[in-house]
């Protein structure tokens, strides 16, 4: 029996109530919540406060201490890691010689794991959108220089990002972080990965009574091909004339488009005096979330960001002012007539959904009626038959 | 049937060769130097040091994860340092290997072959043979639920084998399993390279493991300025612990630590004494003949090392006077199968100059570690003694080591530190 060590980040309860003198399975149900999670190797139970709901996962305090470590690092650097908000330490409850640890980190909302997806022996027309998850998620940790070491799809959850689906780290007990991965280690994480969804699909098409050899074994390999895809695209060097600076532009809209931000451009010569060589330092996967923060405080995942800017950028070239002060108005009138009013609204006629990917499901819904009708529909109009139609999301089909 | 999986198995030579290796990183920080070191086909070989000792970053040279920057490595007759990781036919080995609940074992083991397309012939000779070395032929068509803890952990390495690599690679492969279970799959490693005899290199901050595992042992330290090179002595684990190469290899390996402290040799009629802070002892042939040279430190200030297992109270081994200490109790630590007495020497603690640079970079001196030195003893358990007692302790001067001071080298050393080690 002793007192444990809690180490919390601010802004967060500090779980000094909760009965840290017995092992997490033997917590009272009481003080625990229900959430959907995927399969883990260690015991995770689910707390909540007024501040939210927080994931416990007991573990040996050694791997505890390494998974926090590398939980805050990443923190830092990308939206698509759970937040590590504390380190627990029970040196004296052990059957082992060993102090037991936990980590504590905040549950992503509105998520889900994997099997919530899975068709069948697959994920059907949802597969291109699991490959551009991980192979994105992949892409954005080996540009941070986190090696994952055990990358599948049940140590990531889920959370529709518009008409896409965003993919978060939440396990990183053999992951580490250096200044920046070599190619062999990227191959290395990406044959974990490999392997490691291989299994995940061959255990599916057992479970649902199928053969093996008839699971989606290469989707792992698809997801490589399409991280290395991007990859190249983030890290292509560009030689230059002096004549193609628009070609830098280019350049950066094309990361921008990708979703991630750059950070430095470097030019240096190339070829004697006539070409140059230009390469991004590319940032997180954060570029339309950041933009859409700045202008109107709203968090979104990376897509939704995107879409909503849009819907931001329309109502202002419809409503407008263009100028700077017109913008700040405009915005103003936006955020205050159309988003904030059609958010309660979402949140009224569909309580626990995420109001946010709601908003981004009826702007799809407006789209497909203005193509429809071949003329624009306002946004309200589309609120009451995307209510009356049950609130239809994006066609993965269609995306 | 069990003969020819491993005979076939053996017929991949990997011997892995290192010569004056080095990595340096873009940033011009030097993570490994001048590594000279072969492991023998079949060989297990722990790679062992602190954090920061280049010891995964070699690991990783070995696989192809690492670009080399300097020297060469060679597996088997071909050098490899522009060979992509892919076609070194050798296998990193995962920290976790999980089992998947629906898959029967044979599919647990089979389904990475399946990955890369080999015939259902082969992958059935492969998973078969596998299952074979590992005893889990009888459960093939079992799902893992059904299973053993241990047979769990045999199919999980499994895993790992049916692919048949020349070599493994293992990088803290235990460090994600609690205690117990480290335990255990360090003998179930141990057990399965018996059988497989294929080339293994391990790597671990853990010397228990090293000591427990690695038919040799390569200590290896950072690099820094005034040593730019990690490797500081391989042998097999009885040889490094009985006769450490210098002051870094006798105070890491062996648990608790080797005791250290000045001294200096006297001669006294036919016989040596070594005159410590608190005592005289007399010095066994053995010592004097196990470090070469010796007599040219007589008189002089020397750092002499004492294991705690070469100590025992006086009441247990019967009064040896020429050979005794006096130590006074401060701490008895008892743990079943032993007891620790700590105690102390009248000595400030020794000081290399490693030390030394330590203590620069945090803006102290040698004086700020006080003037006596902890010294802990491994005796019987049936001695009682408490603190402030005074108890004898009997030291077996056979196995006393001797290091000098300057170089923190051990004296007669036949290979410094800095030499290629083959």
């Amino acid at each position: 029996m002793g007192t444990p060590r809690l180490q919390i980040r601010p802004s967060n309860p500090d779980f000094l109530d909760l009965p840290w003198d017995s092992r997490l399975d033997d917590w009272p149900t009481d003080r625990l919540v229900e959430m959907p999670s995927g399969v883990h190797r260690h015991p995770v139970k689910f707390v909540a406060y007024d501040e939210g709901v927080y994931a416990i996962k007991e573990l040996p305090v050694r791997i505890a201490h390494q998974e926090y470590r590398v939980l805050r690092v990443m923190n830092g650097k990308s939206h698509r890691v759970a937040e590590a908000v504390g380190l627990v330490e029970r040196d004296w409850l052990d059957h082992t010689d060993e102090g037991s640890g936990a980590v504590i980190t905040r549950y992503v909302e509105h998520s889900f794991p994997y099997r919530r997806l899975v068709s069948g022996s697959g994920f059907g027309a949802r597969r291109h959108q699991m490959m551009n998850a991980l192979a994105g998620l992949l892409v954005e940790l080996h540009m941070a220089g986190c090696f994952w070491g055990d990358c599948s799809l049940s140590n990531v959850l889920y959370r529709f990002d518009a008409g896409e689906i965003e993919a978060i780290m939440i396990d990183a007990e053999t992951s580490r972080i250096y200044s920046e991965l070599s190619d062999g280690q990227r191959g290395e994480d990406l044959e974990i990965m490999m392997e490691n969804i291989a299994g995940e699909m061959g255990d599916i098409a057992a479970e649902t009574g199928g053969d093996v050899e008839a699971a989606d074994l290469t989707l792992g390999a698809d997801i490589a091909s399409r991280y290395h895809a991007l990859w190249s695209e983030l890290t292509e060097e560009l030689i230059l004339t002096r004549d193609d600076a628009y070609r830098i532009r280019q350049r950066i809209a094309r990361i921008n488009d990708l979703g991630f931000s750059v950070d430095d451009i470097e030019i240096t010569p190339a070829d004697g005096v006539s070409h140059v060589r230009m390469s991004a330092r590319v940032g997180g996967r954060t570029f339309n979330s950041d933009a859409l923060r700045q202008r109107t405080g709203i968090e979104a995942s990376e897509n939704q960001a995107r879409i909503i800017l849009s819907d931001l950028n329309y109502y202002l070239a419809k409503h407008g002012d263009v100028s700077a002060t017109g913008k700040s108005v405009g915005t103003f009138k936006w955020i205050t007539g159309q988003w904030e009013p059609l958010l309660a609204k979402i949140t009224e006629v569909w309580p626990g959904s995420d109001p946010v990917q709601g908003y981004c499901d009826l702007l799809n819904h407006r789209a497909r009626l203005a193509a429809a009708r071949g003329s624009d529909v306002d946004t309200f109009e589309a609120f009451d038959s995307w209510v009356a139609e049950g609130f239809p999301g994006f066609d993965p089909e269609e995306v | 049937m069990l003969g020819r999986a491993v005979e076939r198995w053996k017929g991949s030579v990997a011997e892995i060769r290192m010569e004056d290796l080095g990595k340096i990183y873009p940033d011009g920080t030097r993570a490994v130097g001048d590594v000279n070191l072969t492991i023998e086909d079949g060989e297990f070989l722990v790679l062992v040091g602190p954090s920061g000792c280049g010891k995964s970053t070699i690991l990783r040279m070995i696989a192809g994860l690492e670009d080399i920057t300097e020297g060469t490595m060679t597996i088997g007759d071909r050098v490899v340092n522009d060979v992509p990781a892919k076609d070194r036919d050798i296998a990193m080995v995962f920290q976790n290997y999980a089992l998947y609940p629906h898959m029967t074992v044979f599919d647990n083991m089979a389904f990475g072959l399946k990955l890369r397309k080999f015939p259902k012939d082969e992958i059935a000779r492969r998973v078969n043979e596998a299952a074979e070395i590992l005893e889990i032929q009888d459960f093939l068509q079992r799902k893992p639920k059904a299973l053993s803890g241990g047979q769990r952990q045999r199919v999980a390495m499994g895993r790992a084998i049916v692919r048949e690599p020349a070599a493994f690679l293992m990088d803290e492969p235990l460090s994600n399993l609690d205690a117990k279970l480290r335990v255990q799959m360090r003998s179930e490693l141990e057990r399965l390279h018996s059988r497989l005899g294929t080339t293994t290199v391990y790597v671990t901050h853990d010397q228990v493991e090293a000591m427990t595992l690695g038919d040799r042992v390569a200590v290896l330290r950072p690099v820094s300025a005034a040593r730019p090179y990690n490797l500081q002595q391989v042998g097999p684990p009885s040889e490094l612990y009985a006769h450490p190469n210098n002051l870094f290899v006798a105070g890491f390996l062996g648990s608790p630590a080797m005791n250290l402290t000045y001294g200096h040799l006297e001669a006294e009629g036919d016989q040596v004494l070594v005159v410590l802070p608190n005592n005289r002892l007399k010095v066994e042939r053995e010592a004097i003949e196990d470090h070469p040279g010796l007599a040219d430190y007589m008189g002089k200030e020397l750092v002499v090392g004492l294991r705690p297992n070469a100590m025992e109270a006086a009441s247990v081994v019967g009064p040896d006077p020429q050979k005794t200490m006096q130590a006074q109790v401060e701490v008895t630590e008892m743990l079943g199968a032993d007891t620790y007495i700590h105690f102390t020497v009248n000595r400030a603690p020794v000081v290399t100059p490693d030390i030394e640079e330590l203590l620069a970079d945090t803006g102290r001196d040698a004086s700020s570690l006080g003037d006596t030195t902890n010294f802990i003893a491994r005796v019987s358990p049936d001695i009682r003694v408490s603190r402030g007692e005074t108890v004898e302790l009997v030291v077996d001067t056979s196995k006393l080591h001797f290091f000098d001071p300057a170089t923190g080298e051990r004296i007669g050393a036949e290979q410094p530190a800095a030499a290629a080690i083959v």
